[in-house]
């Protein structure tokens, strides 16, 4: 069985991210499947049952602004910055763990509720300005680290088949690329 | 269960770029030249048919004359070195292929896996084993080369024999292919003879394929083996590689293929399940799609502080890939 079932996730996330919001008078939204959402006046807190390989729970900030009106497309939120990310800026650090049962998609659920706690919620109350450093800091490791500019060395039989979006905020998808 | 539907070689010679000449073009569906002998009726009565009609003992290089095997040459000094830079390659690519392995995994059964290799690629006893079946040692090379890849991979192979115009460096290439991609390889060699690759100073001297000796019967493959890749080439399976929301479009398409990730597993086993099933794909020979660009996926991961088995495990593994050396099976 899946650890990581829709029903499981909504269990956990309601769970331990509602009573994050209701202590803080804030609401917990669900967008989606797979797709919960805290608002605020300045930024939007993304709650997502991951879509990868491994069972996960991904948890990103985004600026009110950039919110797209169709957020499940997760791709299309491409300034959102995840909670990892923002903790390494601290000088904090988030482990990945494996979620091989239901037991394990409640603790980490109650572990990233904590975690949001301490580094996401003073974003949502405008009580912290780092955002643009933070976006600097990310930026600046994506630079460095060369990702934008490799050229993968594929054999033949490998094809792009990729479809880019159009980085809006709409559903629409672009044209294929041959 | 072994897959038996591949087995070697009918040594259909295109030795059109190492003679020099392309004489005759041979369509192997009929069996046949499709221009008449040049040597006219000394060499054949029928000025179509390749190698006097008997393609299993004899070859025909270039459509003139149907080459009795008297002498295997199998010590032949050339042959030799070839068959040496050839298990150097072999064993470069199981080098490399165990610690791309080892690097995605931790700790890995690297000498199991090489010795494998070894084993099931030990040309030299493939080659003693073969019983000659033409007179050149190309021929009688490809045809171990041949073998050792199928044996390998449990599937069919194309050899090809390569020959550097600038430095006269010749060498002999096994690619393990599928049903699907045996067609494929033939239908578009026989369509574009002579076949140019990499560049100027670099082409293939002459193509070896599995192929059907349909029309004599006999011999290491059976009747009806070309309709069988027709067959094979239409339904040939892709491969989708890229973000999950991007490859979960493809998970129920018929034709597609999509790691289907088992629940229950660390981290660690799913990785070595995903570079199992990349790995089987690369074997059966599939087209692999890429649907997410690596590029944007690459900044979007690094913003989420997210790793990426498609980035660090995927695309890794295909960049390792050298396309012309057989794959092993992984060893668990």
């Amino acid at each position: 069985m899946n650890p990581m079932s829709e029903k499981s996730f909504e269990e956990a996330v309601q769970q331990f991210f509602g009573l994050l919001a209701s202590e803080r008078k804030l609401a917990l939204h669900r967008v989606d499947d797979g797709l919960f959402e805290i608002p605020s006046a300045c930024f939007s807190l993304f709650i997502r049952r991951g879509s990868g390989h491994a069972p996960d729970i991904g948890v990103e900030l985004v600026l009110r602004k950039d919110r797209p009106h169709c957020p499940k497309h997760k791709s299309l939120i491409e300034e959102a910055l995840g909670l990892g990310v923002i903790m390494e800026f601290y000088g904090a650090k988030l482990e990945q763990r494996d979620l091989q049962s239901k037991e394990d998609v409640f603790i980490e659920a109650q572990r990233l509720a904590e975690a949001v706690s301490t580094f996401c919620i003073p974003f949502l109350f405008g009580q912290k300005n780092d955002w643009q450093k933070i976006n600097d800091f990310v930026e600046g490791k994506i630079r460095r680290s060369g990702v934008l500019t490799k050229k993968y060395r594929l054999p033949k039989f490998v094809r792009e088949e990729w479809i880019d979006e159009d980085g809006g905020d709409s559903c629409k998808r672009g044209g294929a690329r041959k | 269960m072994r897959r038996t539907l591949l087995p070697v070689v009918a040594m259909m010679g295109m030795w059109l770029m190492l003679a020099g000449t392309s004489l005759a073009y041979y369509d192997p569906t009929s069996g046949r030249f499709l221009s008449p002998d040049p040597l006219g009726h000394d060499a054949s009565m029928d000025l179509y048919s390749y190698a006097d009609g008997d393609p299993i003992n004899a070859c025909d290089p270039d459509g003139r004359f149907g080459k009795n095997s008297s002498s295997s040459r199998l010590d032949d000094s050339w042959s030799q070195g070839m068959i040496q830079g050839y298990n150097q390659e072999m064993r470069a690519a199981s080098d490399a292929r165990a610690s791309l392995f080892e690097q995605s995994f931790g700790p890995s059964p690297r000498e199991a896996f090489i010795q494998q290799m070894e084993r099931e690629l030990n040309l030299q006893a493939y080659l003693d084993a073969t019983t000659p079946t033409v007179h050149d040692p190309f021929a009688n090379v490809a045809a171990a080369v041949i073998r050792a890849t199928v044996d390998a991979t449990g599937f069919g192979a194309v050899g090809t024999f390569m020959h550097d115009a600038y430095t006269g460096r010749q060498w002999m290439t096994g690619e393990p292919v599928s049903e699907g991609q045996a067609a494929a390889n033939m239908l578009m060699t026989i369509g574009t003879m002579p076949l140019m690759m990499g560049g100027t100073a670099m082409r293939p001297a002459a193509t070896v394929m599995t192929r059907s000796a349909s029309r004599t019967g006999t011999g290491l493959v059976g009747r009806g083996f070309i309709p069988q890749l027709e067959r094979a080439a239409g339904s040939r399976t892709i491969t989708v590689i890229g973000s999950g929301d991007d490859v979960a479009r493809y998970a129920n398409k018929p034709g597609f293929n999509v790691f289907p990730p088992e629940a229950g597993l660390s981290k660690q086993e799913l990785d070595r399940a995903n570079a199992f099933w990349l790995n089987q794909a690369i074997r059966r020979g599939d087209t692999i799609w890429q649907v997410t660009n690596p590029q944007r996926w690459a900044k979007f991961m690094a913003r989420k502080g997210k790793r990426s088995a498609y980035l660090d495990l995927e695309l890794l593994m295909l960049e390792q890939y050298t396309g012309v050396k057989p794959v092993p099976a992984w060893v668990p």
